[in-house]
């Protein structure tokens, strides 16, 4: 049984012929599943063609994808390419808005009267826009039988309206579930890949040269300018006849101190500290009634004189990883700031507070086995900026469950160079007993030198104090 | 269906069906590096509603209306996010830097193509006008109505987008702007047809997926 299918638009008339394979009975409306003849006709032109199965399915697919690139201004991939000179023209909304230059009235007037040529190579069925509100159809219908000649080629102008009948028609064809239900509208946005370029070659080409001939042009001024002649290096400070006087005689005047050291730590014996006049620095007199290691104690007052000594400006490092192998260097390094506490009633504060602080913060006493002696320099503000070990336990203590190691103050600047050095500190010595004492004594001026330090009899601070 | 949804909140069948899923699911997801609308079709959403409240005095409850006609209540929800919907524009003056999730872009996108329909009339009028103007080349302000639209979407434009932006500024002559109004209108005549709204949908995305 024939079947046949209009859908119908004023611009528009598609009339499909065909049969129902399917063999369903009973169906309200019977199912066209085999088209014999398509035939579309355009009443307002007065024209129309004929096709079969496969070109319906083209003219359809076409008009499809067109409809989308009208709403999008994205001309699909699988349309025939447009003519060039119609495809600059063509609305592209993916531009930049800048560059949307809205067209006159009389666009699709002249574009009209400069139709280009159709490429008949490009396919049977071609559409592309004619200006802004115009759209070319030209339509190669196939032979109607098998062999003959074929029909003269369709060319359309459409209007907008004209044009959105003939799509509408085609998607009521597509939605008609009973009109051949195995052919689909296959709605499919273009893919970022099937972009055209957007850009002329010009266009892409010009900041490439630009940025080419921009380097040229540098290295050409680069070019004219003078190649350095002497390339200045970085030198080592180099001493004054003064400093090297300074380092050289405390080497002579304090025997016996580098035998506690390694070789390679001797430069640092010097006693240059004390150079503040003997009248005005009530030097606080070590006291070691307490203390019973005598050699440990003068051992701390050569390793006294070395806390401000100039060696120690000019190689810092090397002194202070020679001076403390085991310490880290942030600990050792403050130690070498010059001492310049020397007020008796300060000392005698600042030597309260650290017992207090050291007694505070020493939690494992059981720790300790034997006698551990340090020099520890604090500042006026009673913080303890570093200390050294002295006797060999103290330096194979771990330094981790140090007592002086907690409450020591690190700064944040270093301290081992430049005008931090002139922060006055106090320095003592402290002896952690294997009995789990705190021996506090102050150390500047009573280390068994009598040349540069006389014990003063006022000393009253320098009290130990045992625990 | 909506009241019994409403009615049985904690149904598991109802949720699993919601209406606004069902007509939502008529537009496919697009394949996108990320699942958000991208900004140029924020823009044009908000474009296309902007030429229906041109074209339509009371366009702006229609489309809130139309979001509950149309069972998409759960994803447009009132008049206040129907603008913060439509602030995702970054072209706006109130722009907001939040992205246009694909479900509210759909449900945007069939509002317009609903509303579309219901203007097919007027939409068809003013696009023949349109041509007939052009064909004997005379001023677009020749015909009322289309003269109306033009004018209101003008004031409508300037008065919600951010004027200081290039993209926008690029739009400085009446002329400009009732061409982008044109394009809108021809974009909505196709939001008119059967497959108006998967076109649109679809047609939003040329260029945009990998």
């Amino acid at each position: 049984m024939n079947i046949r299918r209009q859908y119908s638009l004023p611009s528009c008339i598609l009339t499909l012929d065909g049969l129902d394979t399917t063999g369903e009975t009973g169906a309200s409306r019977p199912c066209l599943s085999v088209l014999l003849q398509a035939k579309c006709q355009f009443p307002m032109m007065g024209k129309g063609f004929e096709c079969d199965r496969d070109f319906f399915e083209l003219f359809a697919r076409s008009l499809s994808l067109y409809g989308q690139q009208v709403i999008s201004g994205v001309r699909s991939p699988q349309l025939s390419d447009a003519p060039d000179l119609l495809g600059t023209d063509e609305p592209d909304e993916l531009e930049d808005e800048l560059e949307d230059e809205p067209s006159g009235g009389g666009t699709a007037v002249a574009t009209a009267a400069e139709k280009p040529a159709i490429d008949v190579a490009a396919g049977p069925m071609q559409i592309y826009p004619l200006g802004r509100s115009q759209h070319r159809l030209w339509i190669q219908p196939p032979p109607v039988t098998e062999g003959g000649e074929a029909p003269p080629p369709l060319d359309l102008e459409l209007s907008t309206l004209q044009l959105f009948d003939v799509v509408e028609v085609v998607d009521q064809f597509y939605a008609d579930t009973r009109t051949l239900p195995d052919v689909m509208l296959g709605l499919a946005s273009v893919s970022r890949r099937d972009l055209p370029s957007r850009s002329s070659m010009a266009d892409r080409v010009w900041p490439a040269v630009l940025g080419t001939s921009t380097l040229a042009a540098a290295a050409g001024v680069m070019f004219l300018l003078p190649f350095p002649e002497t390339v200045e290096r970085p030198e080592d400070r180099v001493l004054t006849p003064d400093e090297v006087d300074q380092l050289n005689q405390p080497a002579l005047t304090v025997p016996g101190y580098g035998d506690q050291q390694p070789p390679q730590a001797n430069p640092e014996p010097t006693i240059t500290p004390l150079e503040a006049p003997a009248g005005d620095r009530p030097d606080a007199e070590e006291s070691d009634t307490n203390n019973s290691d005598d050699s440990s104690d003068g051992e701390s007052g050569s390793g006294d004189s070395d806390q401000s000594s100039v060696p120690q400006r000019t190689t810092p490092v090397a002194q202070r990883s020679a001076n403390s192998p085991i310490e880290q260097p942030t600990e050792a390094a403050p130690i070498s700031g010059e001492a310049k506490i020397y007020d008796p009633e300060v000392l005698s504060q600042l030597n309260v507070i650290l017992r207090q602080s050291i007694n505070a913060a020493w939690s494992d006493r059981e720790a300790v086995q034997e006698d551990l002696e340090f020099r520890v320099g604090v500042a006026a503000d009673g913080k303890v900026v570093g200390y050294r070990p002295v006797n060999q336990p103290a330096k194979e203590f771990r330094s981790d469950r140090l007592p002086l190691r907690k409450i020591l103050f690190n700064p944040v600047q270093p301290r081992g160079n430049g005008p931090k050095q002139d922060e006055p500190l106090a320095l003592f010595k402290v002896v952690l007993t294997d009995e789990g004492q705190t021996q506090v004594s102050p150390l500047l001026g009573s280390d068994g030198q009598p040349v540069f330090h006389p014990p003063l009899p006022s000393q009253s601070s320098g009290s130990q104090a045992g625990e | 269906m909506s009241v019994m949804s409403a009615d049985l909140p904690s149904s598991p069948s109802a949720e699993a069906e919601s209406p606004a899923s069902v007509m939502l699911d008529r537009l496919e997801t697009p394949s996108l590096s990320r699942p958000e609308c991208p900004r140029r079709v924020a823009r044009q959403i908000d474009l296309l509603l902007l030429a229906i409240e041109a074209l339509d005095l009371g366009g702006a409850e229609a489309i809130v209306r139309s979001a509950k006609e149309l069972n998409l209540e759960s994803v447009v929800h009132g008049r206040v996010h129907l603008w913060r919907l439509r602030t995702t524009n970054a072209q706006r003056d109130a722009h907001q830097r939040r992205p246009l999730s694909l479900e509210e872009g759909k449900a945007l996108v069939l509002i317009i193509s609903f509303l579309a329909r219901q203007l097919t009339v007027l939409v068809r009028q003013l696009v023949m006008g349109r041509d007939q103007l052009r064909s004997r080349g005379l001023p677009l302000n020749h015909h009322f109505r289309l003269a109306d639209y033009l004018e209101r979407f003008r004031a409508h434009f300037r008065a919600r987008m951010n004027l200081n932006r290039a993209a926008v500024a690029a739009y400085n002559t009446d002329e400009k702007l009732d061409a982008l109004a044109l394009e809108l209108l021809e974009c909505l005549l196709f939001c008119t047809g059967t497959a108006g709204d998967q076109r649109l949908w679809t047609g939003l995305f040329d260029g945009e997926v990998a």
